[in-house]
């Protein structure tokens, strides 16, 4: 039978080209092809043989064919009349294929051939790859493919194929199935060779082989290798057809409403959306192959990408069980930009939804004409490829920002601009500048105005309202390093912190009204900059630029005010005159001249008293050239009173500092300035009370030449007073070049290449940290300080010596001297000079003195030398042992001449092995 | 004003090199002969005080008496342009005004006489100052006002002012050349003794070395008087710097003293000046460094005392005061100290704790020197033993011959018996024996042999 048909097609193919046999293969292949798709170019609608026929004729009339059109309508006149043929508008629509010009077959052929693949690529492939880059791009719970439910439901020898339904064409075939056309029955008697025993894998096999020797006849055609498995899917059809009886044919038509439907998130009635899955599924009672479900399945993914960035732009963004229940309101501008983005973007797959649907209304009409042009589930997965990646790029951002708001979700975002896709790069770029915006406007305002608008805490600024202006600086901006877009580097935030501060510190603190030096240039820059040079900083330095210039130009503005007109320089200057005993000759005077008042106990002491001292201090001395303004903040400061407290353990100097200055000399600094004004100037004590008992001794000295026999102790005495005059100068030379001079050099260093005011800041801090290490007053030395301070208390205990001595020589020699000048009186009077009696009296008296005041005397100058000598060795030996080399200066300071090493062995440890040990111990650690 | 120094000035020497000293400080400090400040002096960080006084109409007058038993020298300064800077009240000369006669004894003797008058101005002046803080007198230990009326005013100064400090800038003779006082070393003898016993901190200017650094170091042929006083000037008010210009230290005269000097009587400093340049050659090879600075501070050849070197003795420095002025870096002072100590460039005494001090001071800004950086040492040596030890060796030349006596016994002190000048001697020889034994760690038990040697 299919002998004879294919013989009749034949010989009409050669009647009709008149070609011989060779030549006429192709032909008769090309009417064999167009035989068996002949359903798809039939629509129920056009069975009407007239149309047919009036298509025919229009199209020779096209082709100018006009004798041919002529001798056409005769023909068909004559096949109406024909009683022998039947289906005469098939044959018309038969002929009407034929007339296609060869090559658009052929393009048709090629399509179904390839579109199978492309179809699946970038499905496949968007999947995959977003899969396998998981670590960076977190995968959404994308739509499952329905694999396993399309297995379950199509036979296991039957599920691989179908692809000849991915023949565009071929999909419309399926509603014209049921006409009785020759063509339907000629595909129908196929299918009965198959059918005698269909549940026979091994009847199948044959039928797959007797159809592939069909096919073998016709091997040159690539679209015919399809045929065997073109059949199989109809096949199966009929199968179920027969053996299940609750089969729901559906049209392609409905189908592609439905699916156009599901484009727009709106469930079909055959479309389910299955909630529990989160997947659309195909309702169970419709009969779909296998093919159109993967299809559909396919395509109600685009339903589902397009569902759920819509769900993420009805809650801006904070969805997904975010704690932050609010709405869209309160999500944020970020996030609202974001949405406006993605609205802008489903807007414009919306109008492509429109021109599919508009093109579903009109393609009926001119489905032979243009038929590459009618919509098929094909055509759609065609049609939706690109929005479909679109989509996805979407639903990756929508779910990268899901929980995050502000300039995390912006960095969120900006992480898919490192896509290997060009074309997801192209869609996040779009996203990301829109959704950028507010941060960009942001930081436009805090560059130029230092003005925070940011009712969301979106920007990588925060300011803290409640810190009042004097702490400004230090407390009031932070960066929200969450907040922080990842296109900033830390450097650049820093940098931005520091300028808008900068800006709010001029208002603010140094209440400068005028605009900023650089604001003109700053604006200029920030005009050339787009939004999208915020997060290309390959492809442009704008935002570093303009970061580094507002950076530069405001710290250099806030640089200049504080120097220049808040004279920082001579703040600094007068804290080191004043509170580091740098004026010299007026701490001495007012040393001097508070001398009485501090000797008193602490809680009767008048602050009042202590001010008009000061003043006279400063009037007597050069601090009277000092600009008016500093003198005023110099002031007197009592510390807390404890019991048995003298006035010098309260007193202190102090320096007011407040506005911008304060900035620098914050609290922290002015105490540590306090506790160093403390210790110098208990250093400073303790050598003008040296220097009264050097004066002492100068004068109990002339004395004691009447006195040899206190020599021995006043020799004593001196030494010990040069040993502890020794100390106490060297400590303070020590406190002079290694501390002072050279903290100060160093920071004179910095302040003069000083870009901005945290660096002078941290010099000055750096310097105070500096010089408390180096007088011993950090935690690291309070062992040694607490040393020192038995130190003072021996000087005192010296002091009380010197007095004594002193008191002892002068009543002696006020005795002597009475004694010789009675005697002088009496000879002269011409009296006896002495008397035995006398005599005696005067003898007991030098006894007594030799043993009862010297040895006293004596024995208190050992004990005195001995305690002080110890103490200076275990003091020597405390710094030579002390981590900070610089100590180590002080050591050789206060033994230049090796006095002390020779008498202890164990200040020579110094290079020994321990010491040495130590040292890199200490250099490993680090 | 706080811690004044009142300077006096004594006999024909002292007044010269007071002249000299207060045309430095009037220079330094911007001040004209007349005493009114300059228009340029308008930096404010030095201290005028301390030397001058305002009077009533703001122009400055030094805190100076000068005294002299003879007109010339007090006639030719107030010929001179400075003649209008001293307070006229406070220039003595003494109405006979036939002088001492290069004789200690007369000037003594006439010291007494004078006292009142004397002491009328110097207490007028101390009574003029808030907190006065000592003396500053400068006079020749070799002629007879000087050394005569100097030890007098010495002593009387520790009777009435006990608490003050008494500084005292003494030249000493030329030893080089035979001088035309023959009664020199009688002189010189009498005055140490009450240096020793009276003053607080002897300034030793060798007259010997002076010259030999005048000839040799500054080429000068014959150096005349003037061009050795400023010299002498130049030191003296290069050691008051640090009280002048105040900085964290060393801003009082006892801040100054008192670690120089151990023990009362080894109180004798030495003093050392560096660059010792005529001011055309300028010597700038490189930029000069503190270390630079010190290590010829330490070389004998720019000290200004000449002493023989001994090599019986180990000799060594007691302390050490480096005034340094000029641009220098001052974290460089403990490289230097260090590198110092490293090369054992001073040797220094085993019995204490010593080591150099350095002092940064200011220079003035309205002097332009050849010169960025100048250094003053002021140091206590062992070594200083050696002149008195050179003055007694003339003394007791001239005592074994009896020589040139007469005059002396001409006074009261010297009338009945000359046991002054040998107390005197005993004294020196006892300064020198102290000096020697520094020298060694037996040192800090000195008092107590000196004791036993004496009871």
């Amino acid at each position: 039978m299919m002998d004879a048909s294919n013989t009749l097609l034949k010989r009409l193919c050669a009647h009709v080209t008149g070609l011989n046999d060779d030549r006429l293969v192709q032909h008769f292949q090309l009417a064999l092809g167009l035989l068996n798709e002949v359903p798809s170019l039939l629509p129920p609608l056009n069975n009407d043989h007239n149309t047919v026929a009036d298509k025919i004729k229009r199209r020779l009339a096209r082709e100018k064919r006009l004798d041919d059109a002529a001798r056409f309508t005769a023909l068909v006149n004559r096949l109406l009349r024909s009683a022998v043929l039947q289906n005469k508008t098939s044959i018309l629509t038969f002929f009407l294929a034929l007339s296609r010009d060869d090559t658009a077959t052929r393009t048709a052929v090629r399509i179904s051939g390839t579109s199978p693949a492309t179809v699946q690529t970038p499905n496949e492939n968007g999947v995959c790859n977003s899969g396998g880059g998981g670590e960076v791009f977190p995968l959404p719970p994308l739509h499952r493919h329905l694999e396993p439910c399309i297995s379950s439901e199509t036979a296991p020898g039957s599920a691989a194929h179908s692809c000849l339904l991915a023949d565009p064409r071929d999909t419309r075939s399926l509603p014209g199935s049921g006409s009785g056309t020759r063509l339907t029955r000629l595909a129908q008697m196929y299918r009965g060779a198959a059918k005698k025993n269909p549940d026979s894998p091994f009847a199948e096999l044959q039928q797959q082989q007797s159809t592939t020797s069909y096919a073998l006849k016709l091997p040159q055609q690539p679209q015919q290798q399809q045929q065997p498995q073109q059949l199989q899917p109809s096949k199966q059809q009929q199968k179920q057809s027969y053996f299940k009886n609750a089969v729901m044919e559906v049209a392609e038509k409905v189908l592609i409403r439905e699916v156009l439907f599901i484009f727009q998130g709106i469930e079909g009635s055959i479309i389910k959306f299955d909630a529990s899955k989160d997947t659309y599924r195909i309702d169970n009672k419709v009969r779909l192959s296998a093919s159109q479900k993967e299809l559909i399945l396919k395509l109600s993914d685009v339903g589902w990408l397009y569902n759920k960035v819509q769900s993420f732009c009805e809650w801006g963004g904070s969805v997904a069980g975010s704690e932050r229940t609010a709405g869209r309101s309160t999500a944020g501008l970020v996030n609202q930009s974001l949405v406006l983005a993605l609205r802008e973007e489903l807007t414009e797959y919306c109008r492509l939804i429109a021109l599919l649907e508009a093109q579903i209304q009109e393609g009926g009409d001119t489905p032979l004409c243009e038929a590459s042009s009618g919509l098929t589930l094909r055509r759609l997965v065609m049609w939706t490829l690109e929005p479909r990646a679109r989509l996805l790029a979407l639903v990756y951002l929508t779910h990268a920002a899901r929980q995050v708001y502000g300039g995390a979700c912006v960095s969120a975002i900006y992480q898919h601009m490192q896509h290997g896709n060009p074309g997801h790069r192209a869609v996040v770029r779009h996203v990301l500048t829109l959704a950028c915006t507010p941060v960009y406007v942001m930081l436009t305002q805090w560059l130029l105005d230092g003005t925070l608008d940011d009712p969301h805490h979106e920007f990588f600024i925060a300011s803290d309202p409640t810190v009042p202006d004097d702490k400004l600086w230090q407390d009031k901006y932070s960066i929200r390093w969450s907040m922080l877009p990842s296109f900033i580097n830390k450097c650049q935030a820093e940098k931005v912190l520091a300028s808008g501060k900068s800006l709010n510190f001029l208002r603010n603190v140094c209440h400068f009204r005028a605009p900023i030096a650089g604001r003109d240039a700053i604006k200029t820059a920030l005009q050339q900059t787009t939004v999208e040079s915020l997060f290309t900083p390959e492809e442009n330095t704008q935002l570093d630029d303009l970061v580094a210039l507002t950076f530069r130009e405001t710290s250099s503005h806030v640089l200049e005010e504080i120097l220049a007109r808040h004279k920082l320089l001579d703040h600094l200057r007068a804290l080191r005159r004043y509170l580091l005993l740098g004026q010299g000759d007026f701490i001495n005077y007012l040393m001097q001249i508070l001398n009485v008042e501090l000797c008193k106990p602490a809680s009767n002491l008048y602050p009042h008293n202590l001010s008009s001292l000061l003043e006279t201090a400063v009037a007597a001395s050069n601090a009277q050239y000092e600009e008016p303004d500093i003198l005023q903040r110099l002031d007197v400061r009592l510390l807390e009173v404890s019991p048995g407290d003298l006035g010098w353990d309260v007193f202190s100097l102090d320096y007011h500092v407040d506005g911008p200055i304060g900035t620098v000399f914050t609290a922290e600094c002015m105490q540590q300035y306090l506790m160093l004004f403390n210790a110098l100037w208990k250093d400073k004590r303790m050598e003008m009370i040296l220097s009264d008992i050097w004066r002492e001794q100068a004068a109990t000295s002339k004395l004691c030449r009447e006195l040899p026999e206190l020599g021995v102790v006043l020799h004593g005495v001196q030494l010990l007073t040069t040993e502890m005059v020794h100390l106490v100068h060297q400590m303070e030379y020590y406190m002079t070049f290694e501390v002072l001079e050279c903290s100060w050099h160093g920071l004179m260093t910095t302040l003069k290449t000083a870009h901005s005011l945290d660096q002078v800041i941290d010099a000055h801090k750096h310097f105070l940290d500096r010089i408390i290490a180096g007088a011993l007053l950090d935690d690291q030395s309070k062992q040694v300080r607490t040393h020192l301070r038995t130190f003072y208390n021996l000087i005192q205990n010296l002091r009380g010596l010197q007095e004594r001595l002193s008191l002892a020589v002068c009543s002696e020699v006020h005795a002597r001297r009475t004694h010789q000048e009675a005697v002088k009186a009496r000879t002269d009077a011409g009296d006896f000079g002495t008397w035995a009696e006398q005599e005696e009296i005067e003898k007991k008296r030098r006894k007594e003195f030799m043993l009862k005041v010297v040895p006293k005397l004596k024995s208190d100058l050992r004990i005195n030398t001995q305690t002080y000598q110890d103490m200076v060795q275990s003091f020597l030996l405390m710094l030579t042992q002390h981590d900070d080399d610089n100590l180590h200066l002080l050591s050789t300071r206060l033994d230049f001449n090796e006095y002390y090493h020779r008498r202890d062995y164990r200040l020579n440890q110094r290079l020994t092995y321990h010491h040495k040990r130590k040292s890199m111990g200490t250099s490993f650690c680090q | 004003m706080p811690c004044e120094i009142i300077t006096l000035q004594l006999g024909q020497c002292g007044n010269q090199i007071g002249f000299e000293f207060w045309k430095k400080l009037c220079s330094e400090h911007g001040i004209s002969p007349e005493g009114t400040l300059e228009d340029y002096a308008t930096e404010g960080t030095d201290r005028k005080d301390v030397f001058f006084y305002q009077a009533d109409d703001e122009h400055y007058i030094p805190r100076s008496v000068l005294l002299d038993l003879e007109p010339r020298v007090i006639h030719s300064i107030m010929n001179s342009p400075y003649a209008k800077l001293y307070n006229p009240e406070n220039i003595y000369i003494s109405k006979q005004g036939g002088g001492a006669g290069n004789n200690w004894a007369a000037g003594y003797s006439q010291g007494e006489r004078i006292y009142d008058e004397v002491f009328d101005i110097i207490d007028r002046e101390a009574d003029g100052s808030d907190s006065l803080e000592g003396f500053v007198l400068c006079h020749s230990i070799a002629g007879g006002t000087g050394s005569g009326l100097g030890s007098y005013i010495l002593e009387r100064l520790n009777d009435r002012f006990p608490k003050k400090l008494v500084q005292t800038y003494s030249v000493f003779p030329n030893q080089d050349e035979i001088s035309d006082v023959v009664v020199q070393p009688y002189n010189s003898l009498l005055t140490l003794r009450r240096l020793t016993q009276s003053a607080d901190c002897v300034v030793v200017l060798d007259n010997t070395a002076l010259n030999r650094i005048a000839t040799d170091r500054l080429h000068l042929s014959n150096p005349s008087f003037s061009q050795i006083n400023s010299l002498v000037s130049n030191i003296m008010s290069v050691s008051t710097a640090t009280l002048r210009y105040p900085s964290y230290m060393n801003n009082d005269l006892i801040g100054l003293i008192a670690p120089l000097i151990p023990t009362p009587r080894l109180h004798f400093l030495m003093t050392g000046y560096t660059p010792l340049t005529t001011d055309q050659e300028v010597a700038s090879v490189r930029k000069t460094t503190v270390l630079d600075v010190m290590r010829r501070l330490l070389q004998p050849k720019n000290m200004m005392v000449s002493t023989p070197l001994d090599r019986n003795t180990q000799h060594c420095y007691i302390s050490i005061l480096n005034i340094i002025q000029g641009e220098v870096d001052p974290t460089q002072v403990h490289k230097s100290l260090q590198r110092i100590r490293e090369r054992k460039m001073a040797q220094f005494i085993p019995w204490g704790p010593a080591s150099i001090q350095v002092a940064l001071s200011k220079k003035s800004p309205y002097i332009q020197s050849a010169h960025r950086v100048s250094g003053l040492m002021l140091a206590n040596h062992t070594n200083i033993s050696a002149l008195f030890e050179r003055t007694l060796k003339q003394y007791d030349k001239l005592r074994k011959r009896e020589a040139f006596l007469e005059q002396f016994r001409k006074e009261n002190m010297f009338t009945e018996n000359l046991d002054e000048l040998d107390a005197s001697r005993e004294v020196v020889q006892q300064l020198v024996d102290e000096y020697v034994a520094a020298t060694t760690p037996d040192y800090l038990s000195w008092g107590l042999t000196q004791a036993s040697t004496e009871s």
